[in-house]
């Protein structure tokens, strides 16, 4: 079984259907499109293309290649195999995602992927031009270990990020049934918005069962509209900053560490982590959103 | 790097240039201009336990700031082509400093060095370097 990488032959169905949706913007005023932000986005997605090149490609290739032979199970090129590869990577792709909002270190990578205030199909190509290496050898390596042959796991990874593609969209509303098993562009604008009520949800690439086994799900509420973004929005356009923006503030942290604590804190704690709590973590936006709530309630009852 | 792999990528790099270029032309290059509305409306979203004192809207619509009703803060809110940032800081924390009509706060951030406030007057601008100096006494 041959396995064809299905994301470069997927770029031209991409630029198509954006065009689509940018025409469709226009044309129904839903959704929201920035020239220069949709830019940014192309140029993150396609500096994603270009990183791995640089040699993290070769490195990823190289630990799999030294890990499939120490392989627990000999799991055949087939079809039924490769759908149990699908459903195990999208299981994988819930946790290291998970971690890419819980952990920093790995937050600086995936970050870009929030980094834009707007929520549309070029969105989703707005890619991390650092995050593939370490994350695919934690996270995909034990898959290779078990058996699953490393072009099948990059087969079924490609396939995911396909899907993942079209529920970047403000163009669709709720899906029904649909919704209860499958990430729909509901449930991902959930992950993407900055309201507390939606802070640290829906991790899901294809199936949201994960969110819902593991209590991460929380549904799109009606009457409150997602806001795009991240806590503190970059003030700029530039692919360069939007790609290294965090880790230069890793870089900075950790010139200013006076501790292994703070070491640890800065690079390993959650994002917004500071040694006298002076910064917001998500666990205290939620905090100080529900203590705000709590105080505005009896007024609005008057 | 392979002629395939060149391929793939110049292929790209048309797809980024032309869906700018419609986007453009459709109108997408959009710069909001920053009024009491929503510089306040940013303000409740992004720093809902920030009680604004009092607001400086800069006359070229770039920036916004707000004192804080304790005195001890301030938060600059800031556009970024369609949308609006904001930076909330102590006093003290942030340099100030005045050129012209135009006062420069220097967040000193990798997005963003600084954050011009304009004034529409001398005296305006003086008024209000005086109400943000006040801030960090």
């Amino acid at each position: 079984m041959n396995f064809p990488d299905v994301v470069t032959l997927a770029v031209p169905v991409f630029v198509l259907l954006i065009l689509i949706e940018l025409v469709a913007w226009r044309v129904t005023g839903r959704g929201r499109y920035e020239t220069r932000d949709m830019a940014a986005s192309l140029v993150m997605g396609l500096g994603n293309q270009i990183a791995p090149m640089l040699g993290g490609a070769a490195i990823l290739s190289a630990v799999w290649a030294a890990a499939y032979p120490l392989r627990l199970f000999d799991i055949p090129n087939a079809w039924w195999a490769l759908a149990i590869c699908f459903v195990l990577d999208d299981f994988r792709y819930y946790w290291s995602h998970r971690i890419a909002h819980e952990r920093r270190w790995f937050w600086a990578s995936h970050v870009v992927h929030h980094s834009s205030q707007h929520y549309n199909l070029s969105t989703a190509l707005r890619q991390t031009w650092t995050g593939d290496i370490l994350g695919g050898i934690l996270f995909k390596t034990p898959l290779v270990l078990l058996g699953f042959h490393p072009a099948m796991l990059a087969f079924a990874f490609g396939l995911n990020l396909i899907y993942q593609f079209w529920i970047h969209t403000e163009m669709i509303g709720r899906m029904g049934a649909f919704e209860m098993i499958f990430n729909t562009p509901s449930h991902h604008r959930v992950h993407h918005a900055t309201n507390p009520k939606y802070l640290d949800a829906n991790y899901a690439g294809v199936f949201i069962i994960w969110d819902k086994m593991f209590g991460t799900f929380v549904p799109e509420d009606e009457n409150e509209r997602p806001r795009y973004g991240i806590i503190k929005n970059l003030g700029s356009f530039n692919p360069f900053v939007i790609a290294f923006n965090e880790w230069l503030g890793i870089a900075r942290d950790l010139a200013s560490a006076r501790s292994w604590r703070e070491v640890v804190g800065y690079t390993l704690g959650p994002p917004g982590w500071s040694p006298d709590g002076s910064r917001l973590t998500s666990a205290r936006i939620k905090e100080r959103w529900a203590t705000v709530s709590a105080t505005e309630v009896p007024a609005a009852a008057e | 790097m392979t002629g395939n792999t060149a391929v793939d990528l110049a292929i790209s790099l048309g797809g980024v240039v032309v869906l700018a270029l419609v986007s453009w032309m459709l109108g997408g290059w959009r710069t909001v201009r920053v009024d009491a509305a929503n510089a306040a409306e940013r303000l409740a979203l992004d720093e809902p336990d920030f009680a604004a004192a009092g607001w400086m809207i800069g006359a070229d619509g770039a920036a916004a700031a707000a004192t804080s009703a304790t005195g001890r803060e301030t938060v600059l809110v800031f556009r970024i082509g369609d949308g609006l940032a904001s930076r909330r800081f102590r006093h003290g924390a942030v340099g100030i400093e005045r050129r012209g009509l135009t006062l420069v706060f220097r967040v000193n951030e990798p997005s963003r060095r600084e954050v011009h406030l304009t004034a529409s007057s001398d005296a305006q601008a003086e008024q209000w370097l005086l109400q943000l100096a006040g801030q960090r006494l």
